[in-house]
C-alpha cells in the first residue's frame, strides 16, 4: 500500500503546485491600462474630455451635417457631383426620409461607421456630459477658477445639443443623471418629456451656466470659440423664441399626441406670455452682446475697403458678417472652421475643374424673394410693376457694379437691394473676390450659361439653377489658374448665432407682444437693413410698396419681420428650421424647385424656367422620425405622429 | 493595486516553468529507483549457476528459419543470436526464462522448464490500432468507449488536392463541411462537427489537435494524408470535456505515424492532376449587353441619354473593326480553362529497438487559371508551392522509458497577382464587354514600344481588369515550424497499470509578402481605316503610366505558442473482471501575436488546465466513465476564471451477456448501447479580449479646437470601446449523447449511431434593448444567449473478401445537425405585432428578408401599395409583402425565409471494390437542407462605380439578360427586375426573390487502380507498384444551374475545381 501512498502525494503535490501557480499565471493584463479615471486624473486629460464632448458640436456650415442647408428650399444640388456627390441630408428634400434609416439621425446612428451619414447621435455627449459633471472634481491639478468655468461650458453644450435635438424631435427624454450601465432593461426604457419641460430643462441648464462663463474672451488666439455669457444668453433666448412660436406653442395638430402616461407632448393652449418671456430673453442676450463688444459688422471697417466703391461696401456688409473671421458680429463661432465643403459647392468655379465644385445652388424664388433696391419684395415694389422680371437685359453703365456691361442678362438681377448682389452669384454677376479684391471694375463676370463658362461647362461641376450662394465663400479664397490644381480656401468661423439674428428674433418676439407694432418693434429691424442701405421698414414700404399700410399691421409686420430674416440669414441654413418654427414649411416647400436651364448657352434658351423637383412637405414632415428599431427597444418611447 | 506593475510579465512565466520543472524531476527520481529494482533482481539471479545447454531453432509463421533473432535469458544480460539457418544453443538452468526478439515480430517469452530443445514460432506483430481508439489524450479499447467518437481511415481523406479539408465533406458521420472557393491558398472548406451552436462572434470551429497539440484548420488544410496515423473527430461531452473550455464545438484529434521496428520501408507517390472550373457564370453577349444599356439608361429617365449608338451598335455587330469596335469575353481573355497541378511525397519508415522513425517530405505545386501576358518576364498566375517536412523519432532509453521526438516543418512560396484570385473574378465581372479591347497591338507610332498596350478610356481611369492582373505580383512566404519532445515512463514494475507522460511543444509561424507592379499604360483609338485596317492609337495617360517594375513591401506576421502537459495514466485489471483505468492530466497554453497592433492584443493568450478521466469495465459488458476538465484562462475576471466540466457516461455490450450467444450473435455479432452526459465549455467567445476591463481611448476621440485661426488649443477626446463587465465568461454546453453500434454477419457490417442534444448557455450577446438615448458609446455584451442542438449522426460500413478474392468495402453516413436559438435578447417583437422578427426556435443560421410578391406591374400599383422604405421604386421593381400591413414596408416585414446558410444534413456514400490488381472506387457526396442567396447587389448591371481611384462598370450576366422585366414586357415574375444604371436598393434587399435552395449532391471522387503484380515487383525489388487515376468534382446534380452551387452566394469568386489526376504510388 506504501506505493499507492507514494502515488497519493505526488497527485496532491501535482495539484497544490498546479492551483498555487496557475492563479497568478493567468494575471497577464497589467494594472494601468486606461479606464474612465485615467481621463480625470489631471488637468490635461479632462480637458481632453472637456474638447471630445464639444466635438460633437454639429457642423451647421456641412452640406451633411446641417439639414438647414440641403434638406429645404433654399439650395438644390446636382446627382453625383464629383466633390462631393450626393449628400445624405438633401435626400430628406427628395422625399426620402424614413423610419428603417432616417437621415440626419441624431437620435440613433451610430458613432461612426457605415450609417452614420454625416448625422452622429447626439445622446453620447450628453451622456459624456454627466460623466464629466460627475467626475471633474477629481485632476489633482485642475484649479478651482477653472473648474467652475469648464462645468459652466459643458452645461451649456449640453443644452445646445439638447436644442438641437429639440429643433428635430420635440419632446424629448431628459437626463440629468446618466443611467447607470447596469440599470434594468426598465429603467433604461425612458420617455419622451414634453416640449414645456424639455424647453424649461435647457433653459435651466443655461441659467446655472451662465454666471460662471466670461463676458468674453481674452486670449484670442488659443481661446476663441469657448462659451461665453453672450452665446449662453443668445442659446437661451433662441430656445424661448421656438418655445413661443407657432409649432411649439398651441399647436393643435399635435393634439393627440399623448404618450402611454397621458402626457400631452406638445401644449395645447397658446400662451403669448411665451413671447414677452422671449423678449425678455433676447434684450437681455442683446444688451449683454453689447457690453461684450459685438455689433453689426460694417465691410467699411476691413483694410480691404480702401479701394471700394460704397456699393460694394454696402453689398459685402452681409457677406462679411458670415465670412469675416471672427467679426464682431459673431455672438457665437464654430471654432473648427470646417467651411470649406459648403465654400467649394457655393463657389463660382472661375475656372472649371480647379478644385471648385459650384454645384450648390440657390432656386428662382430664393432669388426673387431678395428686397428691390428700394427695400420692399419686387412684387410690391410700384417701380417693379409691369417690369417682365425675366425678360432679357443688357448690363449698361448704370448698373455696372454688379453687373458685366454689355452681358445680356434678365431684369431680375437687375435693380436690386445690396444683400442680393452680396449673397448671390448670378449669370453676368461681378464677383468681388476670387483673387480680386481691390479694383472693383475689374471684377470677374460670372456667367452661368454652359458655353460661356470659363473652362467650359462640366456635368459633374455646374450649379442646378444657374446661382450660387456667394455671401458664405470668403472673399480671400482663390483658384488656381493650373487646371487639376486645389483651389485655395479661406476658411474662417461659421456663425452659429450672429447678432443680426438676436436682432430680427427680438424684433419678431416685440411684434408679437404688442398689439399693433410700434417703434420698439422696427428699431431692431431697421438697424439691420439700415446696415445694407435700406430705409426703415415703415418709410421703405411708405414710399415704395403698392402695400404701404402693411407694416402698420401685427400681421403685416410679421411677414415682414419673416421675409427680412429669410433674406438677411440666407444660405445660414437657418430658414428650414425657422419655416419650422412658424408653421409654414407646408406652405413654402410645397412648391416646385425653379432654376434656368442650365445646359444652354443662348440667352433665349437659358433663362427658360424649369422645374427642376416637385417639393413635397407633409404635416409628418414637421418632425424628424425616430429610427423603428429605438421604438422596438423601448416600449415606452412614442414615435413622432405620421411616421 | 496602482504601483507594482511592471513586475507582472517576469512573474507570470514561473510557475509553468516550475511545474515542468517539478515533472521532469519527478520523472528522474522514478527512473532512479526503477533502475535500482531491476538491479537487485539481476544481482539475486547472479547467484545462480548455469547446469546445462538447451539448443533450438526459430521459424517465422511460414516455417521458414529466421536468422539474427536475439534470445536473451530474462533479468540478466545474457544472451545469444540465431544463427543463418536459425539455429541456437544457450547455457541456462531450470528456472530460467527465455525472451525470442526480433525487429517487427511480436517477442515471446517462454520459462526453460525441462526442456533440452526448443522450437519458437515467432508472429508478426499486429497493428494495435485496430483495437484501439484514439481518445482525449488517450487510446482506449475501441470496445470499452461510451463516448461519440467517428474515427476514418486516413486514406479515405486521400484526395488529388493539397489541401486535407477539401476532401472532408460527406465522410464522417457528425461533421458538416463545404467548400466555397478553388484559388489554390484559398480553399479551405468550413467545417463544423454537429452544426454550429452558437452565434456569438467567437469560436464555432472545432478545437484541432495534431499530436496533442492545438493548431489552427489552416494548419490541419496543410497536413498530407499519408502522414497521418489516425483521425477521428469527437463529439461527445465525455469525449471531448477533457479539453473542458476549449471543446464545446467538438474535437478533431489527429496523430501523425510513427515508425515501426522492421526494416526500412519507403513509399513514394508522385501525382499530376488537371484543373479546370467545375461552372462558371455566363456573360450576356455585347450586343445584348449595348442594347440593354440603352435601355436601363431610358427606362427610369425618360430624358436619359443612350450610351452606346446605334452606329456603334451595328458596327460591333458586323465586326467592323475588332479595335474601335471592340468586344471583349474577359472571362476568357483572363482565365484558362485548364491548369496543371503536381504533387509528390515520400515517407521512409523502419527502426529497431532502440529507435524507430518516420521521416516524410512532400512538395506540392498548385497552380492558378490565371493568363499570363507574353510581354512580361514574370508570372502573374498564381503559383503555390508547398513543402512539408516531418520527422517522428521514437526512442527507447530505457526498457520502460520512450522519448518521442517530432519535428515538422510547413513551407509555403506563393505568386501570384497583385489581387487575390477571386477578386480578379470580381473585376472580370465589373468591365463593360465593349469599352475598351484588353490590349492593342502596336500601330506603326508605338511600333517600338516595350510595354503591353492596354485599352483604356477617357483619361485611363476605366478598370482594365487584364491590366490589372498582368501589372504585376504578389510574393509571400510563410514557415510554421513545430517541435515536440514527448517522454513516456513505464512504472508497471512498480505498480503494475501505471504510466507517465509529459510532452512539451513549441510552435512558431511567420509570413512576409511584398508586391511588384507596374502601372499600366493605357491607350485608346483614334482613327481606323476601314478600308486598309489601319489604325492609330492615343496614350491616354502618358504621366501614370511606368515601364519599370516598383516595390512594395506587404504585412509580416509573426507569431508563437507554446504547450507542455503531463500526465499518469493507471490502467489495470483484477480479477480478470473489473477493469481499472485512471488519467490525470495537466496541460499549458501560451500564445503570442507579434502583429498585436494594441497593448490588449499583445498580452499573451494563457490557458491552463487539469483534467482526468476514471473508467470501469466490468467482465467487458458493463461500462462506466467519468471525465473531467478544470480549466483556466486569461480572458475572464479572477471571479469567472475557473471553470470545472464534468461528464459521465454508462455502456452495456449486450453482445457480450452470455444469453446472447446463442444464434443471435451469428446475425448480430454486436450490439453495444452507450449514453453520456455532461458540460463542455468555450472561452473563444469573442475576438475582443479582457471582458472585465473596460476599454478607453483617451486622446483617440474626437477633435475640437479653439482660437482665432484655428489653433489655439486642440484636445482629442475619448471614447470608450467597451464597457468592463466582470461578469463575462465562456458558454457551456450541456452535451447528451445516445448512441448505437451493431455489428451485423460476423461483423462485415458495422452500424454506428448516434443522437445527440445540446443546450449551450452563455452564449455572448451583444445587449439588444438598450436604447441610443443611453448614449453608450458602444453597445455592452452579455453572457445571456441560449441554444439547441439536436440531430444524428449515422456510419454503416460493408467489408467483405470474396473467396476468389474480390474485396468490397461500402460506406455511407450522414448527419442531421439542427441547432436553434433557444433564448436570444432582442426587442419585444411580440408587443410591437410583429412576431416573425423574433429569432427565438429557428435556426441559428436563419435568414430574415422581404416576402416577394413579383415585380410592380405599373405605375398604379406602385400607388396603391405599401411604402417601401429602400429608397425609390416604380413599376418593374420588387413588391414586397407588408406583413404587420401598417401601410409601410420597412423592417418590421422581415420574416424567416429559407433554411439556414450552412447545410443542416451533410451526407456520404462510396463503394471502393478491387480483384486481383485492380481497384476502383467513387464517392458521392451531398448536402441538403440549407439556403442561399443570389448577390443581387454585385450582379446589377451598368452600375458605374469608383474604386480605388478607378471606374468600374458592372456586367451583363446571362441569366439576368434572358429574363427581365421591361417595359416591352412587363412580366411581373421576371428573374430580374426593372433595369437601372444606378443602384436601385429596393431590388437588393435580402428577399424569397433572389433566394435559392442549396442541395445538391455530387460525384465527389472516383478512382481506378492498377496495380504490378507481385512477380514484376518482385523481379524490379520493389514492394507495392500502383498506378491510378483519380477525379474529384466530377458530377453534380443540383436545380440550380448558373454557378457551381456549393459556392452558394459567392458565385463570382474564383470557382470550384474539377480534378482529374494520374498518380503513382510506389513502396519498397
Amino acid at each position: 500500500m506504501k506505493k499507492y501512498f507514494f502515488v497519493f502525494v505526488l497527485i496532491v503535490i501535482y495539484y497544490c503546485t498546479f492551483f498555487v501557480s496557475c492563479s497568478d499565471y493567468l494575471d497577464v493584463v497589467p494594472d494601468n491600462i486606461p479606464t474612465i479615471d485615467h481621463a480625470f486624473q489631471n488637468r490635461h486629460e479632462a480637458e481632453g474630455f472637456l474638447f471630445g464632448i464639444f466635438s460633437n458640436l454639429p457642423n451647421s456650415s456641412h452640406l451633411n451635417e446641417n439639414p438647414g442647408l440641403t434638406s429645404g428650399d433654399e439650395g438644390w444640388l446636382i446627382e453625383n457631383a464629383f466633390a462631393f456627390p450626393n449628400p445624405m441630408a438633401w435626400r430628406i428634400a427628395k422625399g426620402e426620409q424614413n423610419t428603417q434609416s432616417p437621415i440626419a439621425n441624431y437620435w440613433s446612428s451610430r458613432q461612426s461607421g457605415g450609417d452614420s451619414q454625416g448625422a452622429h447621435r447626439l445622446w453620447t455627449p450628453i451622456r459624456d456630459a454627466n460623466v464629466f459633471l460627475d467626475n471633474i472634481f477629481k485632476p489633482f491639478d485642475l484649479e478651482e477658477h477653472e473648474r467652475v468655468q469648464w462645468i459652466a461650458e459643458v452645461k451649456f453644450i449640453k443644452a445646445y445639443y439638447y436644442f438641437w435635438l429639440f429643433r428635430m424631435y420635440g419632446p424629448l427624454p431628459i437626463f440629468k443623471e446618466n443611467i447607470p450601465i447596469s440599470a434594468s432593461p426598465e429603467e433604461v426604457q425612458v420617455f419622451r418629456e414634453s416640449v414645456e419641460e424639455v424647453v424649461e430643462y435647457i433653459v435651466s441648464l443655461l441659467d446655472e451656466s451662465i454666471p460662471d462663463l466670461p463676458l468674453q474672451i481674452m486670449d484670442l488666439f488659443s481661446d476663441l470659440g469657448r462659451p461665453t455669457k453672450p452665446m449662453a444668453l443668445a442659446l437661451k433666448a433662441q430656445v424661448l423664441t421656438y418655445a413661443a412660436s407657432p409649432m411649439y406653442n398651441g399647436n393643435t395638430d399635435y393634439a393627440n399626441f399623448i404618450d402611454s402616461r397621458g402626457i400631452i407632448l406638445f401644449p395645447q393652449e397658446y400662451k403669448p406670455d411665451k413671447w414677452q418671456r422671449a423678449a425678455d430673453a433676447l434684450k437681455e442676450a442683446i444688451d449683454i452682446a453689447h457690453e461684450a463688444g459685438h455689433e453689426l459688422f460694417d465691410f467699411g471697417t476691413t483694410s480691404y475697403s480702401k479701394n471700394l466703391s460704397e456699393s460694394t461696401i454696402l453689398a459685402m456688409n452681409v457677406r462679411g458678417a458670415v465670412v469675416e473671421r471672427w467679426n464682431p458680429e459673431v455672438i457665437w463661432g464654430d471654432s473648427r472652421g470646417g467651411t470649406i465643403v459648403y465654400q467649394r459647392e457655393a463657389f463660382f468655379g472661375i475656372y472649371r475643374k480647379h478644385g471648385t465644385g459650384m454645384t450648390y445652388g440657390p432656386p428662382l424664388t430664393i432669388v426673387e424673394q431678395f428686397y428691390s433696391k428700394n427695400g420692399v419684395p419686387i412684387d410690391e415694389d410700384v417701380d417693379w410693376q409691369g417690369v417682365d422680371w425675366y425678360g432679357l437685359k443688357i448690363g449698361d453703365n448704370a448698373h455696372n457694379r454688379f453687373i458685366r456691361e454689355g452681358f445680356t442678362t434678365i431684369n431680375l438681377h437687375f435693380n436690386r437691394e445690396y444683400r442680393f448682389y452680396g449673397s448671390v452669384t448670378f449669370d453676368g454677376g461681378l464677383y468681388y473676390g476670387a483673387g480680386k479684391i481691390t479694383d472693383d471694375k475689374d471684377l470677374h463676370v460670372t456667367p452661368f450659361r454652359a458655353n460661356l463658362q470659363p473652362g467650359g461647362f462640366y456635368t459633374a461641376y455646374h450649379s442646378p439653377t444657374g446661382y450660387n450662394p456667394k455671401k458664405v465663400v470668403h472673399y480671400l479664397t482663390t483658384q488656381s489658374t493650373v487646371a487639376n490644381s486645389d483651389a485655395t480656401y479661406y476658411d474662417y468661423q461659421w456663425p452659429i448665432i450672429r447678432l443680426a439674428d438676436l436682432y430680427l428674433m427680438y424684433a419678431e418676439a416685440l411684434n408679437e407682444t404688442k398689439g399693433i407694432p410700434d417703434a420698439d418693434v422696427y428699431e431692431y429691424i431697421d438697424k439691420v437693413r439700415k446696415r445694407s442701405g435700406l430705409d426703415g421698414v415703415a418709410e421703405s414700404w411708405q414710399n415704395h410698396s403698392i402695400k404701404p399700410d402693411k407694416p402698420l399691421t401685427k400681421d403685416g409686420m410679421r411677414k415682414i419681420i419673416q421675409r427680412e430674416r429669410m433674406i438677411e440669414l440666407a444660405f445660414e441654413g437657418i430658414r428650414f428650421w425657422d419655416l419650422r418654427r412658424w408653421k409654414l414649411s407646408e406652405e413654402y416647400m410645397n412648391k416646385p424647385i425653379r432654376g434656368w436651364n442650365v445646359y444652354e448657352t443662348d440667352p433665349n434658351e437659358f433663362y427658360k424656367v424649369q422645374n427642376i423637383f416637385d417639393l413635397k412637405f407633409e404635416k409628418k414632415d414637421y418632425l424628424w422620425p425616430i429610427q423603428t428599431s429605438e421604438l422596438l427597444k423601448n416600449k415606452n418611447l412614442i414615435q413622432n405622429p405620421g411616421w | 493595486m496602482k504601483k507594482k506593475k511592471m513586475m507582472l510579465f517576469r512573474r507570470k512565466t514561473l510557475p509553468i516553468v516550475s511545474i515542468f520543472f517539478l515533472m521532469f524531476l519527478f520523472n528522474s527520481i522514478a527512473l532512479l529507483a526503477l533502475d535500482e529494482f531491476d538491479c537487485m533482481n539481476i544481482e539475486k539471479q547472479n547467484g545462480l549457476q548455469q547446469n546445462r545447454t538447451l539448443r533450438g531453432k526459430v521459424l517465422d509463421e511460414n516455417g521458414n528459419p529466421l536468422p539474427g533473432v536475439t534470445i536473451t535469458v530474462v533479468g540478466s544480460t545474457r544472451g545469444v543470436i540465431t544463427d543463418t539457418n536459425g539455429n541456437y544453443s544457450i547455457d541456462i538452468n531450470s528456472e530460467d526464462e527465455l525472451e525470442f526478439s526480433f525487429i517487427g515480430l511480436e517477442t515471446q517469452r517462454i520459462k526453460v522448464e525441462n526442456r533440452t530443445v526448443l522450437y519458437v514460432n515467432l508472429k508478426e506483430k499486429i497493428d494495435e490500432l485496430e483495437e484501439v481508439t484514439i481518445v482525449a489524450f488517450g487510446k482506449q479499447k475501441k470496445e470499452s468507449v461510451i463516448s461519440s467518437i467517428q474515427a476514418i481511415r486516413p486514406q479515405e481523406l486521400r484526395m488529388p488536392s493539397s489541401n486535407l479539408t477539401t476532401a472532408f465533406a460527406g465522410r464522417m458521420a457528425g461533421m458538416i463541411s463545404y467548400q466555397t472557393s478553388g484559388e489554390p491558398g484559398q480553399d479551405d472548406a468550413s467545417f463544423f462537427i454537429r452544426g454550429i451552436t452558437s452565434f456569438g462572434t467567437g469560436k464555432i470551429n472545432p478545437l484541432i489537435l495534431i499530436d496533442n497539440v492545438e493548431v489552427t484548420s489552416n494548419d490541419l488544410s496543410r497536413l498530407h494524408p499519408d502522414d497521418i496515423e489516425s483521425f477521428s473527430i469527437l463529439k461527445d461531452a465525455t469525449a471531448t470535456t477533457l479539453y473542458g473550455a476549449r471543446g464545446a464545438n467538438g474535437v478533431i484529434l489527429v496523430t501523425t505515424k510513427e515508425g515501426k521496428e522492421g526494416s526500412i520501408k519507403v513509399s513514394v507517390r508522385v501525382e499530376n492532376s488537371i484543373s479546370s472550373p467545375t461552372k462558371q457564370i455566363e456573360m450576356a453577349d455585347p450586343i445584348t449587353y449595348m442594347n440593354m444599356a440603352n435601355e436601363a439608361a431610358r427606362t427610369r429617365n425618360a430624358l436619359g441619354v443612350d450610351p452606346y449608338t446605334q452606329y456603334k451598335i451595328d458596327n460591333t455587330k458586323n465586326g467592323t473593326d475588332p479595335y474601335a469596335f471592340p468586344t471583349v469575353d474577359w472571362m476568357d481573355i483572363m482565365f484558362k480553362d485548364v491548369t496543371m497541378n503536381q504533387r509528390a511525397n515520400i515517407n521512409i519508415s523502419g527502426g529497431g529497438k532502440i529507435a524507430r522513425y518516420y521521416i516524410a517530405g512532400s512538395v506540392s505545386q498548385d497552380n492558378g487559371i490565371l493568363n499570363r501576358d507574353v510581354t512580361n518576364l514574370f508570372n502573374n498566375n498564381i503559383d503555390l508551392k508547398k513543402y512539408l517536412v516531418r520527422s517522428n523519432i521514437n526512442l527507447s532509453l530505457t526498457k520502460t522509458t520512450e522519448g518521442i521526438i517530432r519535428v515538422h516543418g510547413t513551407f509555403e512560396d506563393y505568386s501570384g497577382p497583385l489581387k487575390s484570385g477571386t477578386e480578379l473574378y470580381n473585376l472580370a465581372l465589373n468591365v463593360s464587354p465593349v469599352r475598351f479591347p484588353a490590349y492593342y497591338e502596336p500601330d506603326k507610332k508605338n511600333a517600338h514600344a516595350k510595354h503591353t498596350l492596354f485599352g483604356g478610356y477617357d483619361q485611363g481611369q476605366y478598370l482594365n481588369p487584364y491590366a490589372e492582373m498582368v501589372r504585376g505580383f504578389r510574393e509571400s512566404n510563410s514557415s510554421t515550424m513545430m517541435a515536440q519532445i514527448e517522454l513516456k515512463q513505464d512504472f508497471s514494475k512498480w505498480i503494475e497499470g501505471l504510466s507517465g507522460r509529459v510532452m512539451g511543444n513549441t510552435q512558431r509561424y511567420s509570413k512576409f509578402d511584398l508586391t511588384r507592379s507596374f502601372n499600366p499604360f493605357y491607350y485608346t483609338t483614334i482613327s481606323y481605316d476601314r478600308r486598309t485596317g489601319d489604325y492609330e492609337l492615343s496614350q491616354l495617360n502618358p504621366q501614370g503610366g511606368t515601364e519599370y517594375l516598383s516595390y512594395n513591401e506587404g504585412g509580416k506576421t509573426v507569431s508563437s505558442s507554446i504547450y507542455g502537459e503531463a500526465s499518469i495514466l493507471y490502467n489495470n485489471i483484477f480479477s480478470e473482471l473489473h477493469d481499472v483505468s485512471g488519467m490525470l492530466i495537466f496541460t499549458g497554453r501560451q500564445s503570442l501575436n507579434g502583429n498585436a497592433g494594441s497593448l490588449v492584443e499583445s498580452l499573451p493568450s494563457r490557458n491552463i488546465g487539469s483534467a482526468g478521466r476514471f473508467t470501469y469495465g466490468y467482465d467487458s459488458k458493463y461500462l462506466a466513465e467519468f471525465n473531467f476538465g478544470y480549466n483556466g484562462s486569461e480572458k475572464f475576471d479572477k471571479g469567472h476564471r475557473w471553470g470545472f466540466f464534468p461528464s459521465f457516461g454508462l455502456g452495456w455490450i449486450v453482445s457480450n451477456e452470455s444469453f446472447w450467444a446463442r444464434g443471435i450473435s451469428d446475425i448480430i455479432s454486436k450490439l453495444k448501447i452507450r449514453g453520456t452526459y455532461g458540460l463542455v465549455g468555450n472561452d473563444a467567445i469573442s475576438d475582443q479580449r479582457f471582458f472585465y476591463l473596460s476599454q478607453v481611448n483617451i486622446n483617440q476621440g474626437g477633435n475640437f479646437k479653439l482660437g482665432y485661426n484655428f489653433s489655439g488649443i486642440n484636445r482629442n477626446g475619448t471614447t470608450i470601446s467597451q464597457y468592463e463587465n466582470p461578469l463575462i465568461t465562456w458558454e457551456i454546453a450541456y452535451k447528451q449523447n445516445l448512441g448505437l453500434e451493431v455489428g451485423l454477419l460476423e461483423g462485415k457490417i458495422d452500424i454506428l449511431a448516434d443522437l445527440y442534444k445540446e443546450h449551450r448557455i452563455n452564449i455572448l450577446q451583444t445587449r439588444a434593448d438598450i436604447p441610443s438615448t443611453m448614449g453608450l458609446w458602444s453597445t455592452p455584451q452579455a453572457n445571456v444567449g441560449e441554444a439547441t442542438g439536436l440531430g444524428i449522426d449515422i456510419s454503416l460500413d460493408y467489408n467483405h473478401i470474396f473467396s476468389n478474392g474480390l474485396w468490397i468495402i461500402a460506406r455511407g453516413n450522414y448527419t442531421y445537425a439542427r441547432s436553434t436559438y433557444e433564448f436570444y435578447e432582442e426587442s419585444d417583437y411580440a408587443r410591437a405585432g410583429v412576431p416573425w422578427r423574433s429569432k427565438i426556435g429557428y435556426p441559428i443560421a436563419q435568414q430574415w428578408g422581404y416576402i416577394v410578391e413579383g415585380l410592380f406591374i405599373d405605375d398604379a400599383e406602385v400607388e396603391n401599395s405599401p411604402r417601401q422604405e429602400f429608397g425609390e421604386f416604380a413599376a418593374g421593381d420588387i413588391k414586397y409583402k407588408d406583413l404587420n400591413a401598417d401601410g409601410v414596408i420597412n423592417e418590421l416585414d422581415l420574416s424567416p425565409i429559407g433554411y439556414p446558410t450552412f447545410p443542416e444534413i451533410n451526407y456520404g456514400f462510396g463503394v471502393s471494390t478491387g480483384y486481383k490488381n485492380v481497384d476502383f472506387s467513387f464517392f458521392f457526396q451531398g448536402s441538403a437542407r440549407s439556403s442561399f442567396w443570389i448577390n443581387a447587389h454585385s450582379l446589377t448591371p451598368f452600375i458605374r462605380y469608383t474604386s480605388g481611384g478607378q471606374i468600374l462598370e458592372t456586367g451583363l450576366a446571362k441569366f439576368i439578360a434572358d429574363d427581365y422585366w421591361s417595359e416591352l414586357s412587363p412580366n411581373p415574375q421576371a428573374k430580374w427586375p426593372r433595369l437601372a444604371n444606378y443602384r436601385i436598393p429596393n431590388n437588393t434587399q435580402r428577399s424569397t426573390k433572389f433566394m435559392r435552395d442549396g442541395s445538391f449532391l455530387r460525384l465527389k471522387s472516383a478512382e481506378i487502380g492498377y496495380s504490378l503484380p507481385q512477380k514484376i515487383t518482385n523481379n524490379l525489388k520493389l514492394g507495392q507498384v500502383r498506378f491510378y487515376v483519380s477525379g474529384t468534382n466530377l458530377l453534380l446534380f443540383s436545380k440550380f444551374d448558373l454557378w457551381d452551387i456549393e459556392m452558394g452566394g459567392n458565385g463570382l469568386g474564383y470557382p470550384l475545381q474539377k480534378v482529374v489526376n494520374l498518380g503513382v504510388n510506389v513502396s519498397f
